[in-house]
Order: structure tokens, then C-alpha cells, then sequence
């Protein structure tokens, strides 16, 4: 195979060079995860990551243990809990809210589930738009409202309970339906639907928007539970972190700081 | 002889139209940018992190899908063979699907009894291997393509004539062949590297977002956005344009 010309050097220069990335992935990969002892895994719900950062630092600088948190939407993490690496299982498992943890539960990957906080359904208005106080403001102007599908708890429960009181079929026709809770708030954020229908909880992380509670959209509440899975190979661990959530003056009070209703 | 000015008018107009779209796009998020926000993300660890990891995993997926490109396209383009349709539709599929359901399969076909024996030498799910293993499947489907019409562009003659005079096999295609694709061989890495940093769903998926670990910078637009911070998303949304257009440019110097 002699004789391969310049073509061969620009071969030799690019497997220098993967041999170099995959060095370098490597060095950093060791770095990230050192070796030592396997962390504790928690499954959480993206929407939860300001909390559950401040939980994790805090419970590492107090019992040395580390905890690695993996995010990413409710129904992914239920996805990546149903179908768990052999050597990495996970430990916890936090979605945006109860649904996913009885979902969870039915296909028996639950251990133990405790509530964190209660959320309830708020209308969370885009900035710079006329004020709506009522539901007849909402019902009787041309406004766009965004509300997440039904597989999101948020979509489900307001599509129920509206159903129950006869109100959906005025507002169905106002709908623009987003993918998560999230994405409703974001669309209200950016100006592209007058307003979303969306957690109390989420909302407060839009300080600059203007926030209302409906007496339509009472009743319409949901959970936010942590659950420690079976297939957890740290049970012991997984409780104490459980116990470090609940404890008021420390997981608690971070939520607590963000806006959410805890559950004492 | 009529002036040439009618045609190139509308072929501009029609061409132009997608060239603004792409333009305004960008302006809007230019709009939307904070100084404040730039600077925010540039001293978060983590988005730092996934810089890095970005740039690094790409770089990686490019290549190893130029090392597949060059040899699949090549005998896609220049024999035939039994099963070439199959081979030819299998190539085609990442690119066909979405792309969450590549990151299902990947995370399906690591828990059969062959993917959980490569983990217990390497583990991969939620890893960084798992990063370069979901940029790569996509990545190189679309080098196939374009490593695959450069051949097929070519008659293969002088190829033929190199071996009359000598060449073996190996010879005529190192010293003819690729020196004729260069420029092919190198748009198909430069097309494998932007797909491979821009790619979401099957990272997502397959390795998951552990900040500081399996972060990457579409994902960390996600989970900005997941806290409604979307001055935050478009900040990193802007270092991602430009690290891809430096990387870009430096391609475009080297064909």
C-alpha cells in the first residue's frame, strides 16, 4: 500500500487528530467525573434547575458526596428511567410535576415519592399588552393564549377542568398549543401569544411579566414530587438525599426562595 | 443578442429571498442580544464547558464521519454491487428520521446485550462517547452524500489510465483519486462538522444534559430556555454563530 502521496499525509494528519480529540475528551471527561466513587444520579426536570443546583452544592459541601444532575423535559427523564444504563442507574428522579411520577410509579420504577411543593394554574400576560383582570377580558377580546399540549399536567388539567365548566369551547378557539409549560411562558415572553396559561411556579421566573390569578383556573393545582428509584444501587444514599430536599431550612427552603408553595 | 439582465434579476430575486430570510433571522436575534448577557454566559462554567465539548465532539464526529465518507461513497459511486439499495437506503435513514427517534435508537440499541457488553469496556450512555456517537450518525450520513456525488462526478478515467501505467489499486485511488475529491472530501467534513455542533435531539436523548459533563451548546440554549431565560439562550445562541463561523472560515481557506 505504498505510495499514498500528499492524500496520505492529509490521512496520517487527521487520524494526529482525532487521536488528539479523543485525548483531549478524555482528560476532561476524567476531569468532570473523577473515578473515585460513583455519584448520586438525579433524573430532574429542567424546569427545575435553579433549585435543584442550589440543593445539590449544598448537600455536596455538607456531606462530601457527589451528585450529578441530569436534566431535561418530564417525559424524557421518564424515557431515560425506564431504560437505564446496567452500571448507571439513577438515584432520584424530580419531573415538572406529580403526573410523571405516577407514570413512573405504574411501571413500578418507584421506591418512595414525597411532594415538594404545590403549583397552581396562573395566566402569565406578554409584556406591553393591554391589562386583562377577568376571564370575560380574556374571553371577549381576540387575545392568542398558549397553553401546553395534554401531555404536559398543566394542558391536561386546564383542559379538563374548562370541559367540567363548560368555559373550553370559548377559549379552544384562542389556543395556540406549545410542547411544555415552558414553551407557553416563553412564547408570552417573546410577544407571540398575548398571554399563557402556565404554572404559578414557572411564572415567577417571569419577573417582568404581569401574573393572574383566575378564578376560572382554580382548582386547577398539580405537584411537584421527588420520588427515590428502585433501581437506585445507593438506596441508603438516595433516602438521605430525599430527606435533604424535604428538610425545611435547606432543599425546602431553596424552593422556597424560587417562588414555589412548599409543602411543609 | 438580449440582455442577460431579466434572467440573473429573477434568479437573484428568487435566491435572494432565502438569503434574507437567513439574514433577518439573525438580525432579530442581534436585536434581542444583550452586551450584558454575552458576557454572563462567557464567564458561566458551564456554558464554557460546553463551548469545549462542542468544539471538540464536532471536530471528532467530523472526521470519523470523513473516514466512513470517503470509502462508502467511493463504491456507492463507482461499483456495483448486491444489496447496493439496501446499503444506499440504510445511509439515507438519520437523515429521514427525526432526530429524537435517533436518539431513542441509539439508547435502545446500547441496552441490547451487545451494547451493554461494549459498556462494560466503555461506558457510553449519558458519557461523551455518547455526544461524538450521536453527532456522528448524522453527521456522516450527509458526508456519504456529498463524498458520493464528488466521485460520481468523476469519470473515473485517469484513475483507469494510472493503473495501465502501474498503479495498483491502492495507489491509483491515494494518488489520483482523492487528489481529484479534495475539494469534495473537504466540503463533506466542513457539511459533518456544522451538523454535528448544531445537532440537538439525539444528543439530548442518547447523552442526556449533566451540566459540565454531557452539556453542549444546543443544549444549553435548552435548558435556558426550560427557566424562561431566553436572553441567556440567544447569548449562547450568538457564540455558537460565531465560533461555527470562524471554524467555517478557516474550512473554507484550506479547499
Amino acid at each position: 500500500m505504498g505510495g499514498t502521496g500528499r492524500a496520505g499525509v492529509w490521512a496520517a494528519c487527521s487520524v494526529a487528530a482525532a487521536v488528539g480529540l479523543v485525548a483531549a475528551l478524555a482528560v476532561r471527561e476524567r476531569t468532570a467525573a473523577p473515578a473515585d466513587a460513583r455519584p448520586l444520579v438525579v433524573y430532574a426536570a429542567a424546569s427545575l434547575r435553579p433549585a435543584f443546583t442550589r440543593i445539590a452544592a449544598d448537600y455536596e459541601a455538607d456531606t462530601g458526596q457527589r451528585v450529578e444532575l441530569r436534566f431535561g423535559a418530564s417525559e424524557e427523564m421518564l424515557t431515560r428511567v425506564r431504560l437505564p444504563a446496567a452500571a448507571d442507574p439513577g438515584d432520584l428522579f424530580a419531573p415538572a410535576d406529580e403526573s410523571y411520577v405516577t407514570a413512573a410509579d405504574r411501571l413500578g420504577l418507584v421506591a418512595e415519592s414525597h411532594p415538594v411543593a404545590r403549583m397552581r394554574a396562573v395566566l402569565l400576560l406578554a409584556p406591553g399588552r393591554p391589562p386583562v383582570t377577568t376571564w370575560n377580558d380574556l374571553a371577549s377580546r381576540d387575545l392568542r393564549v398558549s397553553l401546553a399540549n395534554e401531555a404536559a399536567a398543566i394542558g391536561r388539567l386546564t383542559r379538563q377542568r374548562l370541559t367540567a365548566t363548560g368555559l373550553w369551547r370559548e377559549l379552544e378557539p384562542r389556543v395556540r398549543g406549545a410542547a411544555t409549560v415552558t414553551d407557553s411562558a416563553n412564547a408570552a415572553k417573546l410577544g407571540a401569544v398575548d398571554a399563557a396559561i402556565v404554572w404559578d411556579a414557572v411564572a415567577r421566573q417571569y419577573p417582568d411579566q404581569p401574573t393572574v390569578e383566575l378564578p376560572e383556573l382554580a382548582g386547577i393545582e398539580a405537584e411537584v414530587r421527588v420520588a427515590v428509584l428502585r433501581q437506585s444501587a445507593r438506596p441508603a444514599d438516595a433516602e438521605r438525599f430525599l430527606r435533604f430536599v424535604l428538610d425545611r431550612e435547606r432543599g425546602l427552603k431553596h424552593f422556597r426562595d424560587l417562588g414555589f408553595r412548599v409543602v411543609e | 443578442m438580449k440582455s442577460d439582465r431579466p434572467f440573473f434579476v429573477a434568479f437573484a430575486a428568487l435566491g435572494g429571498v432565502y438569503v434574507l430570510l437567513v439574514a433577518a433571522l439573525l438580525l432579530a436575534d442581534l436585536l434581542y442580544l444583550s452586551p450584558s448577557a454575552i458576557l454572563a454566559a462567557l464567564r458561566d462554567p458551564h456554558i464554557r464547558s460546553a463551548v469545549w465539548l462542542s468544539l471538540l465532539s464536532s471536530s471528532l464526529a467530523a472526521i470519523l464521519s470523513v473516514w466512513v465518507a470517503v470509502p462508502l461513497g467511493y463504491l456507492l459511486a463507482r461499483t456495483r454491487f448486491p444489496g447496493r439499495g439496501v446499503v444506499e437506503f440504510l445511509v439515507d435513514v438519520p437523515i429521514v428520521l427525526p432526530p429524537l427517534v435517533v436518539g431513542l435508537s441509539l439508547l435502545i440499541l446500547f441496552q441490547t446485550a451487545a451494547g451493554r457488553w461494549v459498556q462494560g469496556f466503555l461506558p457510553v450512555t449519558y458519557a461523551v462517547p455518547a455526544v461524538v456517537l450521536a453527532q456522528f450518525v448524522v453527521s456522516a450520513a450527509l458526508a456519504v452524500r456529498t463524498v458520493r456525488v464528488t466521485f460520481e462526478q468523476r469519470s473515473g478515467r485517469t484513475e483507469d489510465v494510472a493503473r495501465v501505467l502501474g498503479c495498483t489499486r491502492w495507489q491509483a485511488f491515494w494518488r489520483v483519486s482523492v487528489p481529484e475529491a479534495r475539494r469534495g472530501i473537504l466540503a463533506a467534513g466542513v457539511l459533518a462538522w456544522a451538523r454535528a455542533v448544531g445537532e440537538f435531539g439525539p444528543v439530548l436523548v442518547f447523552a442526556g444534559v449533566t451540566r459540565g459533563r454531557t452539556e453542549v451548546l444546543p443544549t444549553a440554549v435548552y435548558l435556558e430556555l426550560s427557566v424562561g431565560n431566553v436572553e441567556a439562550a440567544v447569548a449562547i445562541a450568538a457564540l455558537m454563530i460565531a465560533a461555527s463561523a470562524a471554524v467555517l472560515a478557516i474550512m473554507r481557506r484550506l479547499q
